[in-house]
């Protein structure tokens, strides 16, 4: 691996393993699903490049319970899957989130429920912003392009030690198969990589045994326990908030509310309504946990409409107008099963409601 | 700029290597390119299918609606594709595979790329003669572009092999300029 920042055209599911690697991740276990396919077939053959471990598990509950385990012994290490496998995934998120391990997931969504089918999808917002059981939260990051999946799984695996937390990549089909030049950063320095994991299960030799447990059984510890869960999440919450928000400048009539592809495609529509002599923001949230509420709602404040485009039947709408405080301006539509909007048809539909 | 391809054809006719080629032309030319390919239950001999849009600023949406250009390897692609030109796209059609057409396009090329992929005696290289076609007829990117970018791609792979697409890419380059 050179030391130079390097441009590369590559899709985004080899972006992601490209990322994964410059970060210092070392471990890789995963389970076949289209469309993230080529992540784990590129990283069968770049991990042991490294001096890594790729492992092809034998489903997605031991690929997750493996990430645990190599987690907890202190290494940065990564799954992937695609919508049907993340549902599997969650009982080892959950654990993971209560045993504050940092553990790397990428979710190259497809469309659902059930088996769905294969083309891309933002169908698991809500299994990504509000997931598993019990009480907890994922920080999870929406990319909009391939420089976007590279960049931001990096900063995933930061993050993941940073709060000893799990970190989810947001993606979906679209995003996994699409090729786009890329500036790999080769120089770049993950941050708290040799930090020193005093919790993590590295052997006894020298000290005491330790262990790392989701199980508190005893009155009042769970408790304790989750408040201190709770001032985490508090403080990423207050930290960790990104966003794109363009177009302000103009004092736009209408805003777009969109993440990821749909995100990217909304530009086009903004520059078709520009046509047209409509100004129009966008709103692009990049940490659809922690959601950047305020952001929004100063944006929407001036607006007459906010448009929400998503790829499903309407879930990040949810915590639009949890921001917003008309929720009256709020215009939805979306795209499930599979379908990808075009700029013109998100266009069409803006005009159809503001004449 | 900005150009918007299909390219269409059947597994095995490196379809989707053409439109790699071709994005990877436009990036060496500082380019932005997005490359998109159909993807799931793919084989050799069923349906393939990318496309690509090419643009000076930043690229928005990867998915082609109505194409500049449709380069068609066969029938089947061609006819499942019609209904995404215009009057103003070029389409490319290798005509060693397609008998018919009834595209109302200003702009046609019928090259009988697999029967001269045959000749060259590499049936493979039906794809770079397509892209030598384009090259040639729709002027965006240079020869030497291409010539640089197919020895990359190419890699260290032998130099008969390179040598082998070169004249191929010459081959369909020419063609269209007649």
């Amino acid at each position: 691996m050179t030391s130079d920042n390097k441009k590369a055209f590559i899709k985004g599911n080899h972006a992601v393993v490209e990322a994964a690697l410059d970060a210092g991740c070392r471990f890789y276990a995963g389970y076949p699903i289209t469309p993230q396919n080529e992540i784990p077939e590129f990283m069968s053959k770049r991990m042991p490049e490294v001096g890594g471990t790729f492992i092809q598990a034998e489903s997605e509950l031991i690929s997750v319970n493996m990430v645990f385990g190599a987690v907890a012994a202190g290494a940065r290490a990564m799954t992937t899957s695609s919508s049907p496998g993340i549902s599997l995934m969650q009982e080892g998120i959950s654990y993971m989130a209560g045993c504050e391990l940092p553990g790397v997931l990428v979710n190259v969504m497809r469309g659902g429920p059930g088996l769905g089918n294969i083309q891309p999808s933002q169908s698991d917002y809500f299994q990504a912003v509000k997931p598993g059981h019990g009480d907890f939260r994922m920080i999870t990051l929406a990319p909009s392009s391939i420089q976007e999946m590279y960049d931001l799984t990096f900063d995933a695996f930061d993050l993941a030690d940073k709060y000893r937390n799990p970190v989810m990549i947001l993606a979906d089909g679209l995003l996994g198969q699409l090729m786009e030049n890329v500036e790999l950063k080769r120089d770049r320095k993950p941050l708290y990589l040799n930090t020193p994991k005093p919790w993590a299960l590295t052997g006894a030799k020298g000290r005491d045994g330790q262990r790392i447990l989701s199980l508190l059984m005893q009155p009042g510890v769970l408790e304790k326990h989750n408040f201190k869960l709770k001032e985490k999440y508090d403080l990423i919450t207050k930290t960790e908030k990104r966003f794109e928000l363009s177009g302000m400048e103009n004092n736009p009539d209408y805003l777009i509310a969109a993440f990821g592809t749909v995100g990217r495609i909304s530009k086009g529509t903004i520059r078709l309504l520009k046509q047209d002599g409509i100004n129009t923001g966008l709103f692009r949230p990049i940490t659809v946990w922690p959601y950047p509420y305020e952001a929004l709602k100063e944006a929407a404040k001036n607006v007459k409409k906010i448009f929400v485009f998503e790829m499903n039947l309407g879930q990040m709408v949810e915590d639009v107008r949890l921001a917003v405080e008309d929720s009256s301006k709020i215009e939805f539509y979306g795209r499930p099963g599979g379908g990808v909007p075009t700029a013109e048809e998100l266009y069409n539909f803006i005009k159809g409601k503001v004449g | 700029m900005k150009e918007q391809i299909i390219i269409a054809g059947s597994g095995g006719q490196g379809v989707l290597t053409l439109g790699i080629f071709i994005a990877r032309v436009a990036v060496y030319e500082n380019k932005n390119a997005a490359w998109l390919p159909s993807y799931g239950a793919e084989k050799r001999g069923g349906f393939s299918f990318c496309s690509l849009v090419i643009s000076d600023e930043e690229i928005f949406s990867p998915v082609v609606e109505t194409a500049d250009t449709l380069i068609a390897f066969d029938q089947r692609a061609l006819d499942s594709y019609v209904q995404r030109t215009s009057k103003k796209t070029l389409v490319i059609e290798n005509s060693s595979l397609i008998l018919h057409d009834n595209i109302n396009a200003d702009k046609k090329i019928l090259i009988p790329a697999s029967d001269m992929a045959k000749n060259l005696d590499a049936s493979k290289v039906a794809n770079i003669i397509m892209a030598g076609a384009y090259i040639g007829i729709r002027k965006l990117f240079s020869q030497e572009s291409a010539r640089v970018v197919i020895q990359d791609m190419l890699g260290s792979k032998a130099g008969k092999l390179i040598e082998k697409n070169l004249s191929a890419f010459e081959q369909g380059f020419d063609f269209a300029g007649k």
